[in-house]
């Protein structure tokens, strides 16, 4: 067993390998936005403030539960300051489990109040939306559904439409709104006869995107930054936001959120980012990159891509969108994991 | 029994030793799976009824789909796996060199590169069949689930029974050559002297493929290890999702023994000498499953290789995107090779313990099976629970990510250095134990070079998978570190084709890099150089 000596040698070296620098002015932020959005904004925080930003990042593969879980399994020892979301449901998720400490941004009066929890715990900003992107070289002008229900009209062929998985991020938030608007029984019947035309569900959103840019697909739900990015790189597509009728619910704006972690290791730090990504400036920055297109602390018209069009949002509380997460995640997993 | 290794101050100095590393290797491979048994039961005694939801038709079905399709892919890999390994057997000693490596160039790359490669290429195909109005069939379904499955693990099927054939005696062969012709003896003798590997092979695919699920949605199927990621993605619950995972570990139970079973039973301790080096014509309808099998292989590679290529842009786009991810590529760098190299020493451990007998041998397998079902989010989980503890200074470090590519990666490491140990003459052994002069000196002089071929695999096997590996590694990486696979799929996701291309090809060049540089390590003290005049 001459291969413990080696070992214990091994394992000392590695020890004094692994020593990692710390430095007191510093701020460590779980985010689940995607890196080339996120990135710069931190950047800059640092360049300005001379704060040392140690960021984690999540991926689309993980479906952005994997920082969520780490959270969770991190709330007795916290490692993170500030979690930052791309959207509110596992934001709220973390409030439920007692992950988030209450803060006081001092730009928290901007904010409206159905974006923003009660208790201080978090804050939204820099709004995306759910919509209908079409392909234009293969759908003609106004062939397309206007609503949730028209995905079901055999006008439009089950194969040519995609969805990215409805049990995992903005695609589940967007299930857990219907199922809030139109009731269990009614959601659970929109989806089965979904999965029973052979609609086509896809990996992610991204996929959702490419595939109706491609052509592949005709028409695909996804959220305004995967199909402005299409835009943006001349796809020929359009992007249609749903339920936008007279007595229609409206479409789901889903905010980036921001909190802090209940114990992290730099309080003070903590409150600064969370300060700076709560500005007006940091909303310009993401709508810039491409990211977000609906401001909520400006309350300004959707910019970029969108410019120029106006969105009734959903008229719904994130609190009870996030209520009907789990009931819709356990009737969605019966329809779609077969 | 000799002076050195028969007084019992000796007995229980080894005793000490054998226990020593038994508890090393349960921190580093037990410890995460255990901490999660406890919240399992933690959350199992909090409410039993779980199990009833949990077990249903519809998992059950799940399983059997997930078990068909691990089944099929190990099928098509050793398949394909013997007339490409024969043929590259019969090549001439240089182009084997440069053929094996070639075939090896993408095995860093995660699964999902390979789906996205056949899919791009397969778009294309669909879309010039269409042009010419042909039938243009849908890339979805089981089908192209296990195809490109196959092919990313191909070069692991090929390369382990590579190895089994040039394992052969050479006085092995001459001899059955001497009764039978060489088509004959090659089945007859050389194929089942490579049995071990060739089972090895395909244990390994067939767990590797139970155990992904990053595939089954790019294709529009479901697997079982998805509904243990969707668990743990709905309940944030690590108990719960463990009792998802029971019969996924039950199922690779009877997979790792059967396999481990076939290692003691063939690969009995074989006689050194001068391996066998083959000259004759195969039958022609052989010849032609040889140059199919080749032509599949080179097809593995150079799709998504021309893919890539092809989408990677100008070499100044691809420069940039380098240049851009330096840190990531010095971070995947260094954990992939210090988990190789930490991977060994654990890797002998384990396989020497499940080369013994008796219960430690059979906790050891069923330890084994376990760690081999772990799905990635849970054994990243469980490395959480065991060291994020207030003072405790290992988490927050580079060893976490470490911890977590040892985690999952050694086990497949040990069933290959098992097969290595299995194959070493026990007299050699002895013979070092009653006339070395010291630890080192016996460790570098005799087992060093006696282990080095399944050290080697074992060593390319970790830093290959390390270099793709996300789902733990995400859990538990360090803030403000990142590594080349994270950083790949962001790009994936903002569908950066240009990028995510060249972050792909600089991950096969680090894995092929780091390959060949091992290789040189090994051959550096290999006992066949130092004999060389």
């Amino acid at each position: 067993m001459h291969t413990c000596r080696s070992f214990i040698f091994l394992a000392l070296a590695l020890l004094v390998c692994a020593c990692a620098p710390s430095s007191p002015n510093r701020v460590v932020i779980y985010t689940s936005v995607d890196q080339v959005f996120a990135e710069p904004v931190l950047k800059d925080f640092e360049r300005q403030t001379g704060i040392q930003i140690l960021p984690v990042y999540d991926v689309e593969a993980a479906k952005t539960t994997g920082l969520v879980n780490r959270l969770i399994a991190e709330a007795d020892n916290p490692q993170a300051d500030v979690f930052w979301s791309s959207e509110f449901a596992q934001m709220l998720l973390l409030k439920e489990k007692g992950v988030l400490e209450a803060s006081k941004p001092a730009n928290a009066a901007a904010i409206p109040a159905a974006m923003r929890d009660p208790q201080g715990l978090w804050y939204g900003f820099a709004g995306r939306a759910r919509v209908l992107l079409v392909n234009t070289q293969r759908v003609a002008q106004g062939q397309y559904p206007t609503t949730y229900a028209g995905l079901l009209d055999s006008r439009f062929p089950a194969d040519k439409i995609g969805i990215a998985n409805p049990l995992f991020g903005t695609t589940s938030n967007e299930a857990a709104a219907l199922y809030a608007k139109l009731g269990q029984d009614s959601a659970r019947d929109f989806y089965q006869r979904l999965r029973q035309r052979g609609v086509q569900v896809l990996d992610g959103n991204s996929v959702v995107r490419d595939q109706v840019a491609s052509g592949q697909i005709w028409y695909g739900l996804t959220d305004t930054d995967d199909a402005c990015g299409a835009l943006d790189k001349g796809a020929p597509v359009r992007l249609v936001f749903l339920e936008q009728g007279a007595g229609q619910p409206g479409a789901l704006v889903i905010p980036n959120t921001v909190g802090r972690v209940k114990g992290g290791p730099n309080p003070q730090t903590a409150a600064r980012l969370i300060d700076y990504l709560l500005s007006a400036a940091v909303e310009e920055k993401l709508a810039g990159a491409g990211f977000t297109h609906i401001p909520i602390l400006s309350r300004a018209a959707p910019g970029g891509c969108l410019g120029g069009q106006s969105i009734r949002p959903l008229d719904l509380e994130l609190d009870i969108i996030y209520n009907w997460l789990q009931p819709a995640q356990n009737d969605l997993k019966t329809i779609f994991l077969q | 029994m000799n002076r050195r290794t028969g007084s019992p101050l000796h007995l229980s100095r080894r005793a000490l030793r054998q226990g020593l590393g038994a508890a090393v290797l349960a921190l580093v491979l037990l410890a995460p799976p255990c901490a999660l048994v406890f919240q399992f039961a933690l959350a199992f005694a909090n409410d039993p009824g779980q199990a009833r939801e949990i077990f249903s038709p519809r998992t059950a079905r799940l399983l059997a789909q997930s078990l068909g399709e691990a089944a099929a892919v190990a099928l098509t890999g050793t398949l394909l796996a013997i007339p490409a390994a024969s043929a590259l057997w019969q090549a001439p000693g240089s182009a084997q060199k440069r053929l094996r490596w070639f075939f090896m160039a993408l095995a860093p790359l995660p699964p999902t590169l390979h789906a996205l490669a056949w899919i791009t290429a397969g778009s294309w195909a669909a879309d010039l069949a269409q042009a010419a109005g042909l039938f243009a069939p849908s890339l979805r379904g089981w089908g192209w689930l296990i195809w490109v499955q196959s092919m990313a693990l191909a070069p692991l099927a090929v390369g382990l029974t590579l190895l089994g054939l040039q394992r052969l005696p050479a006085g092995l062969w001459e001899a059955a050559c001497l009764f039978s012709s060489p088509w004959r003896a090659f089945w007859k003798v050389a194929i089942p002297h490579s049995a071990p590997y060739l089972l090895a092979a395909a244990g390994l695919l067939f767990l590797l493929s139970l155990t992904d699920f990053s595939l089954a949605a790019t294709f529009q199927v479901n697997v079982y290890a998805f509904e243990i990621f969707t668990t743990f993605s709905a309940f944030h619950d690590a108990g719960r999702t463990l009792l998802v995972a029971l019969p996924l570990c039950a199922a690779t139970l009877p997979a790792a023994l059967l396999t481990g079973a076939q290692l003691r039973r063939i690969l009995a301790p074989g006689p050194a000498g001068q391996a066998a080096r083959p000259r004759f014509t195969w039958p022609f309808a052989w010849e032609m499953l040889q140059k199919a099998a080749i032509l599949i292989l080179l097809l593995q590679v150079g799709v998504p290789l021309g893919a890539l290529l092809l989408t990677a842009g100008p070499p100044t786009a691809f420069a940039a995107s380098v240049a851009g991810a330096g840190d990531e590529l010095f971070n995947s760098t260094r954990i992939s090779l210090l988990a190789a190299l930490a991977g060994l020493p654990l890797a002998l451990l384990a396989a020497q313990i499940l080369a013994g007998a008796g219960r430690a041998a059979w906790a050891g397998w069923l330890g084994l099976a376990f760690l081999l079902a772990l799905p990635a989010p849970l054994a990243g989980a469980g490395l959480i629970a065991v060291w994020n503890h207030p003072g405790w200074p290992v988490y927050g470090t580079l060893l976490m990510p470490l911890h977590a590519l040892l985690a999952r990666w050694t086990p497949y490491a040990a069933l290959l250095v098992l097969a290595q140990l299995r194959h070493i003459d026990p007299l050699l052994l002895e013979a070092e134990q009653v006339f070395h002069t010291g630890w080192l000196r016996a460790w570098l002089r005799v087992r060093l070079p006696l282990l080095s071929p399944g050290l080697l695999a074992g060593a390319f096997l970790i830093l290959t998978l390390s270099l793709g590996e996300l789902g733990a590694t995400l859990l538990v990486l360090p803030p403000g570190m990142q590594t080349l696979a994270v950083r790949l799929y962001n790009y994936l996701h903002y569908g950066a084709a240009q990028q995510v291309s060249a972050l792909a090809l600089l991950t096969a060049l680090t894995g092929l890099t780091l390959g060949l540089a091992f290789a040189a390590c090994f051959h550096w003290i290999s006992p066949a150089r130092r004999s060389a005049p």
